[in-house]
């Protein structure tokens, strides 16, 4: 995969999905069906992914003052 | 609506973040700001750290298949859990995100568990693969901090046996089942050779029948045991690897939910042919070879190396990787896929002397070298 820094940068400020915890003890693994990815399942994908990470009220409207839900609370920046 | 993020790393072009589902997002710097995650200085040459690290823990394995990739052998050592600790320590001071754990046999370690139990409590996602041999129900019952347990399988109709030399099917089954009844989540590690790939179909039909809820597809690599002559007879021949992608392809809308399949790093160049641009690879998150950048693997005598796979000596094996990525040779430097790709599998071009060098079993390699060879 490339530097997400490389990766165009998107509206929703989302710069690359990647499915599951990679669960094997020899290989990184990449998910056959986000590599035949339809550019509308992807598009669906993104959506899905950046409306997760915003912060907004059950009525659906954003509130600036409050952050995405952190918990646990964010380990160590390196 | 917000997203449970469970962990996160700054990076100088925002963050990673992981969410609860085990979803991996890069966002860039405005989230991570809304995220309210912690500012980082970063050097001008900064380098980002591995996101997931393989950590072998033992060398020990009651079953020595022909094709190890470590070489265990019955009588191999385990690493000590002290050792093993502070490995952990060492992975979260990093940023690391998932930790994979292997062998030798994992399941031989009476501490597997105490081991997942302590990545857990360090934020730190644990996962790990078995043969499945010394899997009891009480045993799989200590698993439950593993976010997944791979469990080998090489497959229907003779395939397990054509790969590792015995008949381990009946183990792995069980294993499956048991792990299942033990509420552990199940992927199932699939290694493909050209005396199993013809029964790709079916293998995923009967392993997400048995409850696997993922197939992970791995090419066979020259390492430990396998580096041997018998590589050439058991790796994938170019025709095999011309049907692989459009399979695959074919595979992927008849998946449904719940069940997922997998290729590794090394079998990014060999369905080069059938995959989109670089862009939509990159952005969702599609690794090639990853070895001494998100990759990372800490051998048994607790130096750190590439990939799993890779015998270098530490920080030379790394800077090899690193250097091969930065300035590929053609035809990577020129391939469209040279970003997501990263030139293939090392493991693969050191055996057959290459050296740090374009995967040769890659089509394209194939096609340039050809194209070179005429007159």
């Amino acid at each position: 995969m490339s530097d997400p820094a490389e990766t165009p940068v998107a509206d929703d400020g989302v710069l690359v999905v990647r499915r599951g915890p990679g669960a094997n003890c020899s290989s990184i693994g990449s998910a056959v069906e986000m590599l035949f990815l339809s550019a509308t399942v992807g598009t669906a994908i993104l959506a899905a992914v950046a409306a997760a990470l915003d912060p907004k009220d059950d009525d659906g409207e954003a509130d600036p003052d409050e952050p995405a839900t952190l918990s646990p609370p964010s380990p160590e920046a390196p | 609506m917000s997203a449970a993020v469970t962990r996160a790393r700054r990076e100088p072009f925002g963050a990673w973040v992981r969410l609860g589902d085990d979803t991996l997002v890069a966002v860039d710097r405005r989230v991570a700001d809304r995220l309210g995650l912690p500012h980082a200085a970063f050097a001008p040459d900064h380098v980002p750290g591995p996101l997931e690290v393989h950590v072998a823990v033992t060398a020990r394995c009651p079953v020595a298949c022909a094709g190890c990739y470590q070489s265990a052998t019955h009588d191999g050592e385990h690493v000590p859990f002290t050792q093993l600790r502070k490995t952990l320590h060492g992975l979260r001071a990093a940023g690391v995100f998932t930790v994979a754990f292997g062998g030798g046999e994992p399941l031989l370690r009476d501490d597997l568990g105490a081991l997942a139990d302590e990545a857990r409590a360090l934020g730190l996602t644990p996962v790990v693969t078995t043969s499945g041999y010394g899997l009891t129900a009480a045993r799989a019952r200590t698993l439950g901090s593993f976010a997944q347990v791979n469990v080998s399988h090489d497959g229907v109709g003779g395939g397990y046996a054509a790969v590792r030399g015995f008949d381990g099917v009946a183990v792995a089954e069980r294993a499956i089942a048991t792990l299942r009844a033990a509420g552990v989540a199940v992927g199932v590690n699939h290694v493909l050779t050209r005396q199993n790939v013809d029964g790709l179909a079916a293998t995923v039909d009967h392993v997400r029948a048995l409850g696997a809820r993922e197939l992970q597809l791995l090419r066979y690599k020259p390492a430990g045991r396998a580096a041997s002559l018998d590589y050439l007879a058991r790796r994938l021949t170019p025709a095999q690897c011309d049907a692989l992608g459009e399979t695959l392809r074919a595979l992927a809308p008849t998946l449904g939910e719940g069940f997922s399949v997998r290729v590794d790093c090394a079998l990014v160049p060999l369905v080069s042919r059938s995959l989109p641009d670089a862009a939509t690879l990159a952005r969702f998150g599609v690794f090639g070879c990853e070895a001494g950048g998100h990759l990372g693997s800490v051998r048994r005598d607790g130096t750190a190396g590439g990939c799993s796979f890779d015998d270098a000596p530490g920080a030379e094996g790394i800077a090899g990787f690193r250097a091969f990525a930065a300035v590929p040779p053609e035809p990577c430097a020129s391939c469209p896929l040279r970003a997501v790709c990263r030139g293939g599998c090392k493991v693969v071009s050191r055996h057959l002397g290459h050296g740090f060098a374009p995967d040769p079993e890659c089509p394209r390699v194939i096609a340039h070298r050809a194209a070179d060879a005429s007159p």
